[in-house]
């Protein structure tokens, strides 16, 4: 997968995820390939333009699905590409008026299967909570820029989520007041709040800051404080378990948390394992000192798993000593301050590395021995951990397999 | 906009090659065996995310739980980050302590209202058991559906770092949090080993 500039992902080998098929048991599995094969029937998604140019990750993509389409708005939110992004949408929704730019991100990419999805989640977060409840959060007194971002109770909610993963601290302190006034929303529960509770609270402009946060009783239903803060708990609850439903590919049609809770285990120790096993191929690969850092850095920073065979442009380069990674910080360095590298800087790039490699061409002669030792090691490594079909070339789709069969071999 | 946001990707990109190139200034001279590597390796990759994904709780919880369990390879996280690791040492255990009050607070909340209605179903499972004798004693799938997920939230506590001290709402952020995380942690050590191992079979 690759990064665009607007923090979707990108991905460009449908091999990786069909092969994912060979684990059978998981949904989330199946999810992803079904996912990849709704999106090669539609469109691409229109990047915008401000953001596109921004980002290293660029390549010509054939078919590609952003990240809006797997994970809908208030997760995409989470993304850490796209947290000021959203801030600074949100900043602005709050300033200048309060729905036209919070909606903007939805609205630009109109046409897809995102601006669906993500409407629609828009839509299903505001509407029960027209039906049930107006919440106001309430803001920070020390946070400024928080308190901005409270635009409404509905959007609140969400504005809480699509600070980003960067703003976690902030949100952990969050959940101080939260919890505060949901202590004393004990005292204030039972009187029924008259705010507006329609779609109007989308629209409201940042109100003045209230010391405890109303929640309407729904009709019929109890009023005590002890069953109203229950069901504030279990609102957000579901809430994070939807954004887990859309963080966990193939996990749409589940109804419940039992079975949520499941899919979400499966896949978080399936993650776990593939990191172990990639562990210990990049061992196997670390200690050879002949290949080229740079070049993988300027592949990763284009197409981060693109097929193995690209240029042969690599077999000129000279030998690093062991202290590739430091030249690879470098290389990655460079690629970080002009993200915006098309083919022709790609080449620039590469020969200002080259000078820096050559003075240290040098030492690599020494090291020549070491990947003759490693070779069979590599060998009999590979051999163990990832399964008979992995043999020349590593090509990412079979390794996807391969790893879904170690992975199966341990399992069962 | 002016500076264009630097993605999680890259930085993960970034402190990881920093902590594998600090694996073999470490590892100069003598040869590792493949296990200790191995170990090396995953312990880099785990403290660089965590790193990385710096402000969450399981980031917090992930690095004292290593810098606990590695007392002797002090040397590596010192390489890794130097004030980083002090830091984050100094901020766990004040945000442990302080999120284990919060909790606490909330669970005896919580806990007056569960009790209720715990005892209801019970009341209602009792009613139900002495109504139909004949019956075998099962539980209601009220309590079925309730053991089930509490079963299930045990476990994911004990899969995502730090998940004992939180409850449910919570663990359930962490949890999104932490799958992104190893998402592009995943992604981008493939692209590594698969880059590398690739040119070293081109060069031979």
């Amino acid at each position: 997968m690759a990064l665009q500039g607007n923090g979707n992902y990108v991905f460009d080998e449908p091999a990786n995820y069909n092969s994912s098929l060979d684990y059978p048991a998981s949904t989330w599995q199946t999810g992803i390939a079904a996912n990849y094969a709704m999106k090669m029937s539609q469109t691409p998604p229109q990047p915008t333009a401000a953001a596109a140019p921004t980002e290293g990750f660029l390549r010509h993509v054939n078919s590609s699905y952003g990240l809006d389409e797997l994970l809908p708005f208030s997760l995409h939110s989470l993304d850490y590409s796209s947290r000021e992004n959203s801030l600074q949408n949100v900043k602005l929704a709050s300033e200048q008026s309060p729905t036209s730019n919070f909606f903007s991100p939805i609205s630009l990419s109109k046409g897809n299967v995102s601006a669906e999805e993500s409407s629609s989640s828009e839509q299903s977060n505001a509407d029960p909570r027209s039906k049930i409840c107006a919440r106001k959060r309430k803001i920070l007194p020390n946070d400024k820029a928080r308190g901005d971002l409270s635009i409404g109770p509905c959007p609140g909610e969400n504005t809480e989520e699509s600070k980003g993963k960067r703003s976690k601290i902030a949100e952990g302190t969050n959940e101080k007041p939260d919890l505060k006034s949901e202590g004393e929303l004990g005292a204030n529960g039972s009187e029924p709040e008259m705010n507006r509770k329609d779609s109007q609270q989308n629209s409201k402009p940042s109100e003045a800051p209230k010391d405890y946060i109303h929640v309407r009783a729904r009709r019929g239903q109890a009023t005590d404080s002890h069953s109203l803060a229950e069901r504030v708990r279990r609102e957000k609850i579901s809430e994070r378990m939807k954004l887990l439903q859309d963080l966990v590919p193939g996990c749409n049609k589940i109804t419940g948390k039992a079975v949520m809770l499941d899919e979400i285990i499966n896949y978080v120790q399936s993650l776990q394992h593939q990191v172990e096993f990639l562990s210990m191929k990049l061992e196997a690969v670390n200690p050879r000192l002949d290949f080229n850092m740079e070049r993988f850095i300027s592949k990763d920073m284009h197409e981060p798993s693109s097929m193995p065979f690209a240029s042969d442009s690599a077999l000129t380069y000279p030998q690093f000593p062991h202290s590739e990674w430091t030249q690879m910080q470098t290389g990655l360095s460079c690629n970080i301050v002009e993200p915006s590298l098309g083919n022709t800087r790609e080449q620039a790039l590469k020969k200002t590395i080259n000078e820096h490699l050559a003075p240290a061409e040098g030492c690599g002669d020494a090291n020549s021995q070491i990947p003759n030792l490693w070779d069979d090691e590599l060998q009999s490594v590979v051999q163990l951990g990832l399964g008979q079909n992995i043999q020349l070339p590593f090509t990412p789709q079979r390794f996807q397999g391969s790893f879904s069969t170690s992975y199966r071999n341990i399992e069962y | 906009m002016n500076i264009p946001p630097s993605s999680f990707r890259q930085k993960y990109m970034a402190r990881l090659l920093g902590a594998l190139s600090s694996i073999d200034r470490i590892s100069n001279k003598k040869e590792l065996s493949l296990l200790k590597r191995r170990k090396r390796i995953k312990l880099a990759a785990d403290i660089s995310l965590a790193l990385t994904s710096n402000g969450s709780l399981w980031s917090h919880a992930l690095i004292s739980k290593i810098s606990k369990l590695n007392k002797d390879k002090s040397l590596l996280q010192r390489i890794i980050g130097k004030r980083t690791v002090r830091n984050m040492k100094n901020t766990q255990f004040c945000s442990g302590t302080h999120m284990q009050k919060l909790m606490a607070g909330r669970r005896r909340a919580m806990k007056r209202s569960f009790m209720k209605r715990r005892n209801m179903n019970m009341i209602k499972a009792m009613a139900d058991i002495k109504t139909c004798p004949m019956e075998v004693r099962r539980p209601s799938p009220y309590q079925l559906a309730r053991s089930l997920v509490s079963q299930r939230t045990k476990l994911l506590k004990r899969l995502i770092p730090g998940g004992e001290s939180m409850d449910s709402c919570c663990l359930l952020r962490e949890a999104a949090d932490y799958i992104i995380s190893l998402r592009t942690q995943v992604e981008v050590m493939q692209s590594l080993a698969n880059n590398g191992s690739l040119q070293s079979r081109q060069s031979l």
